[in-house]
């Protein structure tokens, strides 16, 4: 078959297809493939196959290596590759050999599908989250990160204090997922959302004639993350009554469901959550002092979003790339004056209301970047309005800079060291900084 | 005296940080290389790979291509980042003495010259990496 009609068909396909020599240097990629890697053709062909496909694999256990080896196939193996914009993706490959005229090997090819979206939107689903979804580069969340897997191993119960939308969940599923409990059910209950009543009965289950309408055994949230782990969000708005129930459970590990009076023994690690303090609570007497002590075994406190501003470009990012994944858009980023408005905002729903600034922008951005018009208006009144139109787009870009610095020297108490160590910058850098933004300790008095 | 580590597989730069293995630390005093030696990890999550550099005590890292995440977490901890760079682990430290990174020798195929939006594919500077 001519070459040309070979390329015609390949590039037809939507399956990434290439072929490699002895060398395993690429000789044919196809447009599938350009697309999923992010590597234009010309670029590709001649270059060794591991530097542009960059595989989990490549190095060690390479699937076309071990075909050409044994000359049997490799079938939709999964693996993990990065494509040249360094996005993870899920990849299923399959390998086969490639022979000559004489029945000798003259190479391989490898044709792979891109799982991303169905991993996406797996994880959406099955909303089974891990360490890596949570996107930071902030001090503060990093010194989470750094004790998540200790505490996740530990099996302790924890308690995650942090405002609404700050990501509480999100944290809890990491633990899940990070502990030798992963295997087994991760079960979320909000105290918040039942009444007392109900919400005794949803932990705990009931038998048949517990109550009206009990016609059959029920097994509560407790019985299903057995073996696993209880997220209880908003805990602190539990009642007294069922304060109680929870501390025999967590004292006792066993319960009672409704209706029955023989306990039913609980192995099911506790992760409880609140937007509250706690602490507040217990000295104004509505928490039972035992219980936090209970709960408090081990603390993480979740910064909110205005506390940790230097996230935002890079949630932004996230959010787009995920939501034109979802959508299968193309929308390319964001203006700096955008950016800008977002850098002033307060963001009282954190992080989750960033992503519905995101979405809603999505919907009034029919292509190119999100600009400050698609924002929604209290985030860019007019007072900005006036302020970026005054300064134009260039200037805007050190303003976001010098309310960034800002930001970060006031939750420092305007200490330029501790300032410049939550930055991951050097103090002289920051000084640097300070004297071209024009920031100085004149700034600090019009606070 | 600076501290860097390079990602390697097999005697090169590893093609890819988030899966690379073996490190080779060096220490370089004056621009000349006082000591190299090779850690290697067992654990292969991203975090793992950012503290492991952080409690090495490199002050950069000399990888292939880089995902994102792990780009956050290793900056996060002030690693400079030396990405996309190809070749020989010894012709890239002396690259990285003599300030040649820079030359179409060490980069990586893939990567968009240019840059991207989220910086990953960014060009490396001028000048030495290492001292």
């Amino acid at each position: 078959m001519p070459d040309e009609i070979q390329t015609i068909i390949l590039d037809s396909i939507t399956e990434g297809v290439f072929t490699v020599d002895k060398s395993f240097r690429i000789t044919s990629f196809n447009n599938a493939a350009e697309k999923i890697t992010g590597t234009p053709r010309a670029r590709a062909i001649g270059m060794p196959c591991r530097e542009i496909l960059r595989a989990s694999i490549c190095e060690g256990r390479c699937a076309l290596h071990q075909t050409m080896r044994s000359g049997k196939p490799v079938l939709g193996k999964n693996v993990v590759i990065l494509d040249a914009a360094g996005t993870r993706r899920s990849i299923s490959i399959t390998t086969a050999i490639l022979r000559g005229c004489e029945g000798e090997i003259v190479g391989g090819v490898e044709t792979f599908r891109d799982l991303t979206m169905i991993d996406t939107l797996r994880k959406e689903i099955e909303r089974e989250y891990s360490f890596e979804d949570i996107i930071s580069r902030s001090h503060r969340m990093r010194t989470l990160f750094d004790i998540l897997p200790d505490v996740a191993r530990s099996g302790s119960t924890v308690l995650l204090e942090g405002e609404s939308g700050t990501g509480k969940e999100l944290f809890a599923r990491a633990l899940h997922s990070l502990s030798p409990r992963k295997r087994k059910p991760f079960v979320a209950v909000n105290c918040a959302a039942l009444p007392d009543t109900l919400l005794e009965s949803e932990l705990f289950g009931h038998t048949a004639g517990a109550f009206t309408d009990a016609r059959k055994d029920t097994p509560g949230r407790f019985a299903r993350a057995e073996g696993g782990t209880l997220f209880l969000d908003e805990i602190g708005d539990i009642s007294p009554a069922l304060q109680v129930r929870l501390l025999r459970v967590l004292q006792e590990r066993s319960y009672e469901p409704l209706g029955s009076v023989a306990p039913v023994s609980a192995d099911v690690r506790i992760v409880a959550a609140t937007n509250k303090s706690l602490e507040g609570l217990v000295r104004a007497g509505t928490f039972r002092e035992d219980l936090y002590y209970r709960i408090n075994v081990v603390c993480l406190s979740l910064p909110p979003l205005r506390d940790r501003m230097e996230n935002i470009p890079l949630l932004v990012e996230h959010f787009i790339a995920k939501l034109n994944r979802i959508q299968d858009r193309d929308i390319a980023g964001m203006t700096d004056e955008a950016l800008t408005c977002l850098m002033e905002y307060r963001f009282p729903g954190n992080v989750r209301e960033l992503e519905n600034i995101i979405e809603r922008a999505f919907i009034l951005c029919r292509g190119g970047e999100i600009d400050r018009h698609h924002l929604p208006a209290p985030l860019c009144g007019d007072k900005q309005e006036h302020h970026l139109t005054e300064q134009g787009s260039h200037r805007s870009f050190s303003h976001m800079e010098a309310s960034f610095v800002i930001n970060a020297l006031r939750r420092n108490n305007w200490s330029r060291s501790r300032t410049a160590m939550e930055l991951g910058i050097h103090k002289t850098t920051l000084f640097r900084k300070m004297k071209a933004l024009g920031i100085s300790e004149e700034s600090r008095s019009g606070e | 005296m600076s501290r860097t580590a390079i990602a390697a597989w097999q005697g090169f730069v590893a093609t890819t940080l988030d899966f690379a293995r073996t490190f080779f630390l060096v220490d370089v005093v004056h621009g000349q290389v006082k000591a190299k030696r090779e850690i290697r990890l067992t654990n292969a999550s991203l975090q793992a790979i950012a503290h492991t550099l952080e409690i090495a005590g490199a002050q950069a890292v000399v990888c292939g291509a880089i995902s994102a995440p792990l780009w956050n977490a290793v900056e996060a901890r002030g690693i400079r980042i030396i990405p996309f760079v190809h070749g020989d682990v010894n012709e890239v430290i002396q690259g990285c003495l003599e300030g040649t990174l820079r030359e179409e020798r060490f980069h990586m195929a893939g990567c968009r010259p240019g840059g991207h939006g989220s910086g990953r594919c960014r060009r490396r500077k001028s000048g030495p990496c290492c001292g």
